[in-house]
């Protein structure tokens, strides 16, 4: 077995700089030599909550991959973002990084690397590099060539550093459907199958806006809020078949046979997505096989255990302190249970029905 | 054997909320997640507070008001039950030192009245194939991993 080590105990000087400091500069030194390499930077700007996130991009080549999810979150160019991140390949700019300065077996669960991780900087290595400095804002992203990337990373870009980002304004991402309207909206928990995805994308085109289907960003103070990530996701492709309106979203409708169903709210659609509401409650699905579809008061403690468990294990490092906020986040918004009837069409009108009584 | 002093989580990797009347405890070394409500949450509540087995048998027969014996078998079935998860162990002579006053009530949780029920722990493993794979298997001539998306299971999946 495999240790998780997270390691926040061992704080680091900015005056000392130490084997994390030194190889991200290290690393800064190369998205130098990889941007000049291709003529320059290609600067794009994202507005999450009150930050603004800057992605400096070596080359075209990774815009494609890792912005489309990002697309309604897209802002104008800003003087002083809050965070940047260098990006490059190594395929299309034709620079390599440094060597690593850890051992293999230096990888941990989540390819989280030992030694690596501090208070100050973090480091995964999972399809690609991910690194962060978080006195200095700044994070690296690499990955040696575009075509090792897959459809789940496209979907959900840059989570690791924008999780270990915004956890410094406490805000935490969770694994959680939203759907609502700025004045208010829902969170959707629950365990695969549940009925998540359906609920949230039965919304399409209701009136109820989408915040995300998989991830999303909450804080609590001075209220419990929510922020959109991703305007992308994916489901089982025979689940795609039985949701009125996803069709035209879909990015490979032509291999549902063979493959998860990936959507993309584009730009164009920004009608669909919300970008932050006040969480007013906190919805539990399930498959009732009933033909109506209702809402009833639920016990909270059901939310933490299909909040909680997939939140944490699907972000490297998150642990106690992610718990707790889940678990103030539903000391504070009440739970219901949504009892999923089989007339999917009939969802959103329950769910508008639903937030007008909050 | 009646265990005479109380017990410490055995890690960091132990993590653990409560709501309302549900404790939720996750190891994050495992990937195992554990939901323990009524009699159990009211039990942790009293390991947690660093209470002994024996106290913690003698509190809940006087709220449940019901024989020592009956009580005994069932908490202690329990408490081992969560050294055997490795979520506690018995605390160290050291750790003493740091119990919270015995004189305090640690009666936090109540919601259970009437007969007590024996306690009981719902485990989940469905998250812990995540964390059993290394998604890392071998590194190329420059140090950095080879990683076939296919080959990889891991959080980001």
């Amino acid at each position: 077995m495999v240790k998780l080590t997270i390691e926040t105990k061992r704080a680091e000087s900015s005056n000392q700089p130490t084997r994390p400091s030194l190889f991200f500069q290290e690393l800064r030194k190369s998205f130098y030599q990889a941007h000049k390499a291709v003529g320059g930077t290609i600067d794009r700007y994202y507005q999450l909550g009150e930050k603004i996130i800057q992605l400096k991009f070596a080359g075209p080549a990774l815009i494609r991959k890792l912005t489309p999810a990002l697309s309604h979150l897209e802002t104008q160019p800003h003087p002083q973002p809050d965070l940047t991140i260098n990006l490059w390949d190594s395929a299309s700019t034709g620079i390599q990084p440094p060597p690593p300065p850890w051992n293999p077996d230096d990888y941990r669960q989540f390819g989280l690397i030992r030694g690596f991780n501090n208070e100050r900087i973090k480091t995964v290595f999972m399809i690609a590099l991910q690194m962060i400095d978080l006195e200095r804002n700044e994070a690296i992203y690499w990955i040696p060539d575009t075509e090792d990337i897959p459809y789940y990373h496209s979907i959900r870009p840059l989570r690791s550093i924008l999780n270990w980002w915004m956890n410094k304004f406490q805000h935490y991402i969770v694994h959680s459907a939203a759907v609502g309207l700025p004045e208010g909206g829902v969170l959707i928990t629950g365990r695969g199958g549940a009925g998540k995805s359906t609920t949230t994308l039965s919304c399409i085109g209701s009136g109820i806006k989408l915040a995300g289907d998989e991830n999303c960003l909450i804080s609590l103070n001075p209220k419990p809020y929510l922020h959109s990530l991703y305007c992308s996701g994916s489901l089982d492709s025979k689940d795609a078949y039985h949701i009125p309106g996803i069709t035209p979203y879909l990015s490979n409708a032509s291999k549902l046979d063979r493959e998860k169903a990936v959507y993309l709210f584009t730009p164009g659609h920004r009608d669909i997505m919300v970008k932050c509401f006040p969480i007013k409650a906190i919805l539990i699905p399930r498959i009732t096989g009933n033909k109506e579809t209702t809402i009833t008061a639920s016990q909270n403690n059901l939310s933490l255990i299909s909040l909680a468990p997939e939140s944490i294990f699907q972000l490297p490092g998150a642990g106690a302190k992610h718990l707790q906020i889940m678990a103030d986040l539903i000391r504070q918004v009440p739970c219901f249970s949504l009892d999923l009837g089989s007339q999917i069409s009939q969802i959103p009108g329950v769910i508008k029905k639903f937030l007008r009584s909050l | 054997m009646t265990i005479s002093i109380g017990f410490t989580l055995t890690s960091q990797n132990i993590i653990h909320e409560t709501i309302d009347d549900e404790v939720v405890i996750v190891d994050l070394e495992k990937g195992f997640y554990y939901s323990l409500r009524g009699t159990a949450a009211q039990i942790w509540m009293e390991i947690i507070a660093g209470v002994p087995e024996g106290d913690i048998i003698r509190i809940l027969s006087d709220q449940y008001k019901t024989d020592l014996a009956k009580i005994e078998a069932p908490v202690k079935g329990f408490i081992h039950q969560l050294v055997e998860e490795n979520i506690i162990n018995p605390a160290s002579p050291q750790d003493i030192g740091n119990k919270p006053d015995q004189n305090e009530p640690h009666l936090i949780y109540t919601s259970e009245q009437g007969e007590f029920s024996p306690p009981i722990i719902e485990k989940f493993t469905d998250m812990s194939e995540l964390l059993l794979l290394d998604p890392i298997h071998e590194v190329d001539e420059t140090g950095w991993p080879n990683m076939a998306p296919d080959n990889i299971t891991d959080k980001e999946k």
